[in-house]
């Protein structure tokens, strides 16, 4: 699943959220659902503007970790095999 | 927004109209039934709901019994609408709220469509009992028991089925809904 680092990035750069949502032109409650990652999608607009304010690239806020359920499936593959 | 003004706007018409016939409905089914006279005119007001086929002769005043009993058959068809505008009046609050793709709406669409399903399945067993109720003094051979299918009936039963339908397109909108909701 794609997890996205929003808290790390606003903590190294000492950012607030209500002033990174002001920045980019998104609501304090969306980028909640961005942070608590309760989000179903996300604008390449809005990666775009968040990359640009906080000078970073999409790989530092988005991160891709293997979910726990299809790790346990391919660990049952292997052993079946 | 002009569009969603538009729809609250008209949605609180709607949902006084409702509250209205809501109470309409009752009175005058109570109204009707106790003031049924001699020779009774079944056009005047069973008409608005077809009870019974309009060919049907009363040659008797009709008795207590006959109307009471009349009253509690044609009551369950009443009983019936004023659940389903009960329906409308509450599916119309929430379009005044501007909630327009949301569970309860399809909840709502779903029990009127099947309410109306139902209804027109019923209502040739209450309009039979009625016809037998109400000619019940009539000579021997005047006795009926009838009902009848009319396009009227016909039309009820494709908007119930047509109300099932958006119902379902309607869990589609919500969805869609809550994935625009949960897009940043």
């Amino acid at each position: 699943m794609i997890i996205i680092n929003i808290d790390v990035m606003l903590a190294k750069h000492k950012i607030r959220s209500k002033e990174l949502a002001e920045a980019i032109g998104i609501t304090e409650q969306n980028l909640s659902i961005l942070k608590t990652g309760k989000a179903k999608a996300l604008r390449l607009t809005t990666l775009n503007a968040i990359c640009e304010y906080l000078q970073c690239q999409p790989g530092d806020i988005l991160e891709y970790r293997v979910n726990s359920k299809v790790k346990l499936n391919q660990i049952d593959k292997i052993e079946a095999i | 927004m002009n569009t969603q003004n538009k729809i609250k706007k008209i949605s609180k018409t709607f949902h006084y109209l409702f509250l209205t016939i809501f109470v309409a409905i009752p009175v005058s089914h109570i109204l009707s039934w106790s003031t049924l006279g001699k020779n009774s005119d079944l056009t005047s007001y069973f008409f608005i709901f077809n009870f019974v086929p309009l060919s049907l002769k009363i040659l008797h005043p009709l008795t207590g019994g006959q109307k009471f009993l009349g009253f509690l058959i044609s009551g369950i068809e009443i009983l019936i609408i004023q659940v389903v505008v009960f329906y409308l009046i509450q599916l119309f609050k929430l379009y005044q709220k501007a909630e327009i793709f949301t569970l309860n709406n399809v909840r709502y669409f779903k029990k009127i469509g099947f309410l109306l399903l139902f209804s027109q399945l019923f209502k040739p067993i209450c309009q039979a009992l009625l016809s037998f109720v109400l000619t019940f003094k009539n000579p021997l051979e005047l006795r009926v028991v009838a009902f009848d299918f009319t396009e009227t009936n016909i039309c009820i039963l494709i908007a119930a089925c047509l109300m099932i339908l958006i119902s379902w397109i309607m869990v589609e909108g919500c969805q869609l809904r809550e994935e625009q909701q949960l897009t940043v």
